[in-house]
């Protein structure tokens, strides 16, 4: 009887567990009704336990890396994957998604291999072959994605995707007119089908191309046109960087802002950081590149063929300058007070630190970028990069700046004037400086004149050399006011004061301790200051009006053009002569150069 | 070691104890530098990614046999420091001129990248190596020098740690590690201060000691930094307790915070979600100068605050229109104890962690979460009992009510009169971290009259005392809010800067109701970054090892399991211990002290229980006698003999030259008896009677805790 019962138990047991195994189907359904409803526990749970009743169907490890793929967990999405791939999926979508997780998550050489998997499985497969080569371009194995994207054309014809990556691949290898012919059938095939999204995206790299061999006025009409097909970030950052070569801050800040507001990656962050550094404005830039740097998400660089190296390296440069010029901008900064000058001072000292901190990090990164180059024998651009990461050792930064213009001129020969300005910034040569004045374009190269002025002022020493020095610091604030202070000096400026009280003019003793301290500070901002009407080269009036109420009056000349450039009327902070002082001249300083 | 060093002296072996004295001249020389090291790699381990540790070794030990060179060699100290300074150049130039010679040799990049890494090492290297240099130099030259060098240590010590002032210590990967790298260090010190021979600077010694507690105190300090700061710099409204974050049961209004960005937990909750508020506190008790702070009505009548060890039901209060929800909880960086929860939870299930897991508490929580619509509100009738009158204090503030019957003027109903308060703040206010000072001090009122600009607590504030001087019961809440566009695969990541306060409103039997009167208008010239620090392969890294630990995650059983002599038991077991006391640092820091302090002075008083025979049992009474007068400030000084000083405490009252002469007749005399033991009894109870009558118990206390003098009592 108990054997009986035990029997039937036994019985309903097996009928119970044979009913909690459900159908592979209803697992399915299961899984997207609850990824449907954002229920993503639930799927994972239910995609976990289809796959554990029915270990060898590998559609529930597809769903689930599908799912993290969405989600960009690449390296759950990866496993997930593998694992279909390993029961046996060797379908071109899972292969795929195996190679593109790969490069999602910067495995390049991995992704690579499968890509070439795929291609044997799978050879007519057109999109493997464009992907491939991208790939190849990415991992600066050049004449690999060359070779291999000519091998795919021959197969398929011009197709506009494989003519793109080809243009793309010849423009890394410093092939203008083999780049320009491949981006313009791939345009020309976009145009043709209507595929709007994508002509911009060839005007782009076209646009790009044509900034890299200096043809500015294309690079502007092609920018122009990715725009008009499409409005995307990337043209406009484009249109920034011509904008900004030409000195033309408020157009370039306008068409990164625009950028920014569609962007996806830290690029326009980026370029807006680097147009604040250059007019002068640190702290906005520091704010800007350092919320890039904690910015972690870095699989955007799988479309941008750049990698971590290159990306952290151009941070960290940018870091640098921001920080070695806010050491100049507080050496400059009137103060007046023993805790202000204690906090200047170790304000000085902690921008110097970080500036080294970055300018290190920047070396350090560009040594490692310079050797990945020379692996795959992208010689140019590696002896750039030694170049830079050893600026301050003369006969080694010399002997990789000639090798790169070796190479470098022979493919376009106006870079020549770029390798001047590098030797004349290492051996500090007024001469070599000079000489690149003449070579730059005076619209499109404004922003290579200015790095040329601001490198020869401080080497024009000495009263011999006062006039020119003054003609230059003149020229470079008429390009960018923010260029001066922050390398360590001010415009030469013609002051005039008038000092006043209650209507009469004031006792000398008084006024002439303030216009002492008033000049003191200026000079102590990088100006060369006199009161001698008429000397050569002081363009800047700046004339002085302090009244008895102790509102000041403050008017900026423009001798040369006869105009009042700003006018200010001024109250000062403070009651101790010294500190208003201070004030004032901290003013006038916002005033004039607009830095911060 | 001193008793040593007394024996052998009376002795009269003078070579033996020269020979001592190298040998402790050798420990303390070794003993510093093993400190200093210490501070170095301390130091290294933020700037790792920059400096090589092997360079770093090699300056440190080239600074300290230069030092000991110097000295050896009798270089006075301003031509040694000139030297000194040159020494590195002298490295510099020579070691670019091999480099130029490699490069002649065999060109290549590696010859022209030696400068660069050279440089890389060397500039970081410098300062480590001219402060080594310097300190062991005059160390070794001037002996009370040693004395001063503690405290240099100790003040470097903080300097290491105060960048990493901002809630916890980041360069150890456990806090345990740095809670005993910390007592090792004043370990060493004390060894340091206890050997060293400080020549003629000798009462020095006593004054050093401060310098131990003061090394505690500092670390206090740097702690109360923490506290201090947590207000400003934790979100608002957190405080850290030493590691990890948590909130302060009660809220002050600031002059200004700052906001940091530290990721905190994460969170899980199913299915699609808009604004979501995790509690951690309710605040219902209000009085002007303290703000709303947890009360013990608190206490009595909202949910537990802390995560139970097992599955624990709360008591369902049977809100009407409610929802389960189920949550949970992935804590990072916060208080492993704290229980946070959508309101109102009735269910807690704390969850097994995994091994080599990256959370420190993982727990589940079902909430009933208010479903009800703002329709429904509208027909609530208003409260009219008693019983939530304590809901209602606003400190009598007439202003306050002045400006909340003019925003509900022609508001009908209970709720109307809610919202107005809410969209008036909302709309009326401005969001910065800067509301600035209040010139009388009352800083609710630059808020909502003068500056109309503030954080999350002063528009909580507001809206609770709004709505009280209108006899609307509420009270503020803090917990995070999370923002639901940062969901990857149903998990939030909640930062310290999401640290929010709200506000809940009594709606009767649909319960307390919330509302949010934060502006999210931005007042202009703040700069606030919420968001953009979304880490996301941080992020992704932690949801992937969530998933792959789902299967783990079961309800911890109740019952503990027994000791089975498991070495990952026992060391989890050991580092929630250390866990434990790091975040009691408080306590643990004093009762440290106290140990120590216990040990020193009682040391006698036991050795004279475990003693052998009767000699030593009287020389432990004496010295633990000597030990009691020295903590009082009674020294005897360097000239006076043994039995001079007995008769000067004599003539102070203290009864100490019968106990002397035995003490000197337990060392000298040939037959010492049990009877002269006996006396030696007698005269020790009389000298401890003379002294208790001489110092009441709490004088006798402090004596006790005096560290000073206490090892002098040993020469």
């Amino acid at each position: 009887m108990v054997y009986l019962f035990l029997f039937l138990l036994s019985l309903t047991g097996a009928e119970s567990v044979y009913a909690e195994i459900k159908s592979p189907g209803w697992y399915e359904t299961e899984a997207r009704k609850a990824i449907e409803a954002k229920n993503y526990e639930n799927a994972v749970t239910v995609l976990k336990e289809a796959e554990k009743n029915y270990p060898e169907v590998h559609k529930f490890n597809l769903l689930l890396a599908d799912l993290y793929y969405d989600k960009k967990l690449f390296k759950l999405a990866l496993e997930e994957y593998k694992k279909a791939e390993n029961k046996g999926d060797e379908s071109y979508y899972t292969l795929n998604q195996i190679a593109r997780t790969f490069g999602k998550l910067n495995r390049d050489a991995e992704s690579i291999t499968y890509f070439k998997k795929i291609l044997k499985i799978y050879p007519d497969s057109m999109e493997i072959y464009d992907d491939l080569g991208w790939m190849y371009f990415k991992s600066h194995q050049l004449k690999k994605g060359e070779a291999i994207v000519l091998k795919a054309m021959k197969r398929y014809g011009n197709n506009r995707a494989l003519a793109m990556t080809l243009g793309t691949i010849y423009s890394g290898l410093y092939n203008y007119e083999k780049a320009k012919e491949y981006y313009l059938i791939s345009i020309k095939s976009a145009l043709k089908e209507k595929d709007d999204y994508f002509a911009s995206i060839a005007y782009y790299n076209l646009s790009l191309l044509e900034h890299n061999f200096y043809h500015f006025n294309s690079a502007l009409k092609y920018t122009n046109d990715s725009i008009r097909m499409a409005d995307r970030a990337p043209g406009h950052l484009s249109r920034g960087e011509l904008y900004q070569a030409q000195m033309n801050f408020k157009g370039a800040m306008a068409e990164y802002r625009a950028a920014l507001e569609s962007d996806r990656t830290p690029l326009s962050k980026i370029n807006i950081a680097i147009l604040y550094q250059k007019t002068g404005r640190l702290d906005s830039a520091r704010r800007y590149i350092e919320n890039v740097l904690s910015s972690r998400d870095l699989s955007w660089m799988f479309y941008y063929g750049t990698d971590l190296e290159r990306h952290f390296k151009d941070i960290h440069e940018i870091l640098a300058d921001c920080y070695e010029g806010l050491v100049n901008l507080e050496l400059g900064k009137p103060v007046a007070g023993i805790i202000p000058k204690i906090k200047s001072i170790f304000l000085v000292l902690k921008y110097r630190l970080l500036g080294y901190y970055h300018r290190q990090k920047f070396r350090s990164y560009s040594i490692s970028v310079g050797k990945a180059y020379l692996n795959e024998k992208d010689y140019l651009d590696a002896y750039w990069e030694f170049y830079k990461a050893n600026e301050k050792y003369r006969d080694i930064a010399l002997k990789y700046l000639y090798l790169a213009r070796g190479i470098e001129i022979k493919i376009t020969p106006h870079s020549e004037v770029y390798y001047l300005q590098e030797e004349g910034k290492i051996k500090k040569s007024v001469k070599l400086l000079n000489e690149t004045l003449k070579g730059f374009d005076g619209f499109w190269e404004r922003e290579g004149i200015v790095e040329s002025l601001r490198s020869m002022i401080p080497l024009l020493k000495g009263r011999s050399n006062a006039v020119e020095r003054r003609e230059r610091i003149n020229r470079l604030y008429s390009y960018n006011r923010g260029a001066l202070l922050q390398y360590g000096f001010g415009l030469p400026l013609e002051v005039g004061f008038r000092f006043t009280k209650a209507g009469a003019v004031e006792k000398d003793f008084r006024s002439a301790r303030k216009k002492r301290l008033i000049i003191r500070f200026l000079k102590k901002s990088g100006s060369e200051v006199t009161e001698t009407a008429g000397e050569k080269g002081f363009r800047y009036r700046l004339f002085i009006q302090w009244n008895d109420s102790e509102n000041i009056l403050v008017r900026f000349i423009d001798k040369k053009k006869s105009i009042v450039v700003y006018e200010k009327k001024i109250k000062l902070k403070g009651k101790r002569l010294k500190v208003q002082c201070a004030d004032l001249v901290n003013r006038i300083i916002n005033l004039i150069y607009k830095v911060g | 070691m001193m008793i040593l060093t007394v024996t052998v002296k009376y002795r009269g072996e003078r070579q033996k104890l020269e020979g001592y004295s190298a040998g402790k001249k050798f420990t303390v020389f070794v003993l510093r530098n093993i400190v200093l090291y210490f501070l170095l790699f301390n130091i290294f381990l933020q700037v790792k990614d920059q400096v090589d540790i092997s360079f770093l070794s090699v300056s440190f030990l080239l600074a300290v046999v230069l030092a000991l060179w110097f000295e050896k060699s009798g270089l006075r100290f301003l031509p040694a420091l000139l030297v000194i300074i040159a020494v590195p150049f002298i490295i510099r130039v020579s070691s670019f001129l091999i480099f130029r010679a490699d490069q002649s040799i065999s060109p290549g990049i590696i010859s022209d990248f030696l400068f660069f890494n050279f440089d890389k090492d060397f500039y970081p290297s410098l300062v480590p190596f001219l402060i080594t240099w310097l300190l062991n130099f005059t160390a070794l030259r001037y002996k009370s020098f040693i004395l001063v060098e503690v405290a240099v240590n100790s003040i470097f010590l903080l300097l290491v740690f105060w960048r990493q002032a901002h809630f916890r210590i980041t360069i150890y990967p456990h806090p345990s590690l740095f809670a005993a790298s910390v007592i090792l260090f004043v370990f060493a010190e004390i060894i340091i201060i206890l050997i060293s021979d400080t020549g003629k600077f000798k009462p020095l010694l006593s004054y050093t000691w401060v310098l131990v507690p003061l090394v505690l105190i500092l670390l206090f300090f740097v702690f109360s930094k923490y506290s201090e700061g947590a207000v400003k710099t934790g979100g608002g409204l957190m405080k850290p307790t030493l590691f990890r974050f948590d909130f302060s049961n009660y809220i002050k209004l600031e002059s200004e915070i700052e906001v940091s960005d530290d990721l905190v937990l994460l969170f899980r909750k199913q299915g699609r979600s808009e604004r979501i508020l995790l509690r951690r506190f309710v605040l219902s008790g209000y009085s002007t100068g303290r703000g709303f702070y947890r009360s013990d009505e608190d206490e009595r009548s909202s949910p537990p605050v802390t995560v139970p060890d097992t599955v624990i039901v709360m008591k369902d209060p049977g809100y009407k229109d409610r929802t389960d929800v189920k949550q949970e909880f992935f804590f990072i960086n916060f208080d492993p104890a704290s229980l946070i929860a959508m309101n109102y939870p009735v269910k807690v299930t704390p969850l097994v962690n995994w091994d080599s897991s990256s959370f420190l508490r993982i727990y589940r929580v079902n909430s009933r979460v208010t479903s009800v619509l703002a329709m429904e509100l509208q027909d609530y009738p208003g409260y009219k009992g008693k019983s939530l009158k304590y809901y209602m204090d606003y400190g009598n503030d007439d202003d306050i009510k002045r400006l909340a019957e003019k925003i509900t003027e022609g508001k009908n109903t209970y709720y109307g009169k809610v919202k107005a308060i809410e969209t008036y703040l909302k709309k009326n206010y401005l969001y910065s971290l800067k509301p600035g000072i209040a010139e009388d001090g009352n800083q609710l009122h630059h808020f909502l009259f003068k500056s109309k600009k503030g954080y999350c607590s002063y528009f909580a504030f507001a809206m609770a005392l709004m709505c009280r001087s209108l006899g609307i019961p509420a009270r503020v809440a803090v917990g995070f809010f999370v923002n639901p566009d940062m969901e990857v695969l149903n998990f939030y990541e909640v930062r310290a800067n999401q640290a929010h306060a709200w506000v809940e409103v009594n709606f009767g039997d649909l319960g307390w109701i919330e509302f949010d009167p934060t502006s999210d208008n931005l007042a202009p010239g703040e700069n606030l970054r919420f968001g953009t620090e979304f880490d996301f392969p941080k992020f992704a890294g932690l949801i992937e090892e969530i998933l792959k630990n789902q299967d783990k995650l079961k309800a911890v059983q109740k019952t503990s399991a027994p000791f089975k002599g498991d070495i990952t038991l026992f060391g989890k077991g050991l580092k929630a211990g250390f866990e434990f006391l790091a975040r009691i640092w408080y306590l643990v820091l004093p009762a440290f002290y106290l140990i120590f302090i216990s040990f020193i002075k009682l040391f006698y008083l036991f050795g004279f229980f475990i003693a052998g025979n009767i000699r030593a049992k009287v020389k432990f009474l004496y010295r633990y006698s000597l030990a009691k007068l020295y903590g009082a400030g009674v020294v005897r000084k360097g000239t006076e003999s043994r039995m001079e000083y007995a008769v000067r405490l004599e003539k102070m009252g203290f009864r100490m030259l019968k106990l002397t002469k035995s003490y000197l007749g337990s060392v000298f005399n040939d037959d010492f008896s049990g009877i002269d033991y006996a006396e030696a009894l007698e005269a020790y109870r009389s000298m401890r009677d003379s002294f208790n009558k001489r110092y009441p118990v709490i004088l006798r206390a402090v004596i006790f805790l005096n560290p000073l003098n206490s090892f002098r009592s040993k020469i």
